[in-house]
């Protein structure tokens, strides 16, 4: 047994390469021996082939991350916890006072085909468009201010912010665009992106459509990719991050609204709360039914939106008041 | 920003949470795959990790690490493994010399199956009887010795050495077929 034993720790050893002169040695001498040789020989075969056993399984390090944190903010001392809350009640206050959307390119969505494009086209009523000298537009919402260096714009593209805004950022060789705010940075990391930072009573939002940007809020500074939304939590002081995100969130700053593949449930609800209407359709009778809009409904009016609807699962629209719309009839195809 | 070992180190020693987050983030998967491999179970795994990145976090301070960092943490990991398999799985571990024959014949089953399905060495160790392939992973992945799988396992070197036979023989056939 205690033979056979070494025998299994120096094959393990010999083929790692982890042993010394002598045991290697003592090894090589085992091997002469035909029935060993023979034995180390299909060891070694199943060693070698086995060595990506288990790395299939993957895990979700974010999400495990986020619970981490909660931990030790739990178990955090009184005074730690204090100096992470002190920065918590701040991210609050921005959340409250501050939204925050940055978008450019919107080249995820082919069918805007707008891949190289760094201009999105907006019509706001109440608001002021701004250009840049680096070609980046930025749309400022009711009551926003922003300020920079018009001298040194180019060099660092370092911005301040006041209020809310709407960012259209020009891809720069890779320059970074820092939007500083009196409490929160973000970063551009990449050079097409599009975030958003949503005002809640208990959460703070961050989504980005394409790109990569850095947010820092608590001790914390995340990164965040194309497709990812980070859900700060500020009651629970955790965070979430998301990995799939729906496009109409940020709906009522671009006045798009796009869908693909989107259960009926989904889409009605998405235009209810873009237009503000409420709409009645048979929920049940269309419950599994998927809806991709040919193009996205760019600041189309709702009678429009919903003729198209009406028309791709054969449903009859009746306009019951001004925010009250009903939809009859109608199935899958 | 990729770190080396010993910057992550010392960085414990400055700002200890901002290094332990950067450690997380560095080495959760591995370790996760390492306790998966053990243990097969998914979910127990990442509460496993959690554990252990919570006490690596609550020791931070007085943490001394002469070797690398996952090397580290895949010690710690496996020994908290196998606590939990011991005090989780003793029954299961126990019986292991009451089914000798009756794995014999289910093993001689799987062969043929294995054989018919010629199907790859990780599908195959998953195939293999379950005591048969924690004793088998312990000694391949882990690089315990018999004597130390025995102890951790609460059974006898003996039949550690026959669950070892017994793995190496169901895949090493495997794989001459294959071949």
């Amino acid at each position: 047994m205690d033979q056979k034993d070494s025998h299994i720790k120096l094959a393990n050893g010999y083929i790692e390469n982890t042993l010394n002169s002598l045991d290697k040695e003592k090894f090589l001498l085992l091997l002469e021996d035909e029935e060993h040789a023979q034995w180390f020989e299909d060891y070694q075969k199943i060693y070698k082939s086995s060595e990506n056993y288990g790395k299939a399984t993957s895990f979700d390090v974010t999400a495990a991350l986020s619970k981490f944190d909660a931990a030790v903010l739990a178990e955090s001392t009184p005074d730690q916890k204090a100096a992470k809350l002190v920065k918590l009640s701040s991210w609050k206050n921005i959340a409250a006072s501050l939204i925050i959307l940055l978008v450019a390119g919107f080249g995820l969505m082919n069918y805007l085909d707008r891949n190289n494009s760094t201009v999105v086209e907006m019509a706001y009523l109440d608001s002021k468009e701004l250009s840049l000298e680096d070609g980046s537009v930025i749309t400022l919402n009711t009551n926003a201010e922003i300020s920079y260096r018009s001298n040194s714009f180019l060099k660092n593209r370092k911005l301040q912010l006041k209020g809310e805004a709407y960012f259209d950022v020009a891809k720069l060789d890779g320059a970074d665009f820092l939007v500083s705010t009196n409490h929160l940075d973000v970063k551009v990391l990449g050079t097409a992106f599009s975030v958003i930072d949503i005002e809640g009573d208990n959460t703070a939002t961050v989504i980005v459509e394409e790109g990569k940007v850095n947010v820092s809020f608590f001790s914390l500074s995340i990164d965040l990719v194309a497709g990812e939304k980070l859900v700060v939590d500020h009651a629970s002081q955790s965070y979430k991050k998301i990995s799939s995100i729906n496009l109409n969130e940020l709906s009522w700053a671009t006045k798009q609204l796009r869908f693909k593949d989107t259960p009926l449930k989904n889409v009605f609800e998405d235009i209810s709360s873009h237009y503000k209407v409420s709409i009645e359709y048979p929920e049940a009778q269309l419950a599994s039914c998927l809806y991709t809009s040919p193009l996205a409904f760019n600041d189309t009016p709702i009678g429009e939106v919903l003729s198209v609807i009406q028309l791709a699962f054969n449903m009859k629209m009746e306009q019951i008041d001004d925010d009250k719309y009903s939809l009859s009839g109608g199935s899958c195809q | 920003m990729v770190r080396s070992d010993q910057e992550l180190v010392d960085l414990l020693r400055g700002d200890s949470d901002k290094a332990v987050r950067i450690i997380f983030e560095h080495y959760y998967e591995a370790i996760c795959i390492r306790i998966n491999r053990m243990i097969n179970n998914k979910a127990q795994t990442e509460d496993l990790a959690q554990e252990l990145f919570l006490d690596f976090w609550r020791k931070r301070n007085e943490i001394e690490i002469t070797g690398s960092l996952i090397g580290y943490l895949s010690i710690a990991a496996r020994n908290k493994t196998l606590n939990w398999i011991k005090s989780n799985r003793k029954h299961d571990f126990s019986s292991i010399e009451d089914v000798q024959q009756a794995t014999k014949e289910e093993s001689a089953q799987k062969l043929m199956e294995l054989e018919e399905m010629k199907i790859h060495i990780d599908e195959a160790i998953d195939l293999l009887p379950e005591k048969c392939k924690i004793v088998f992973i312990l000694s391949r992945f882990e690089q315990l010795s018999y004597k130390e799988i025995a102890k951790n396992l609460d059974i006898s070197p003996k039949t550690v050495e026959n669950q070892i036979s017994k793995a190496l023989k169901l895949l090493r056939n495997k794989l001459q077929k294959k071949n």
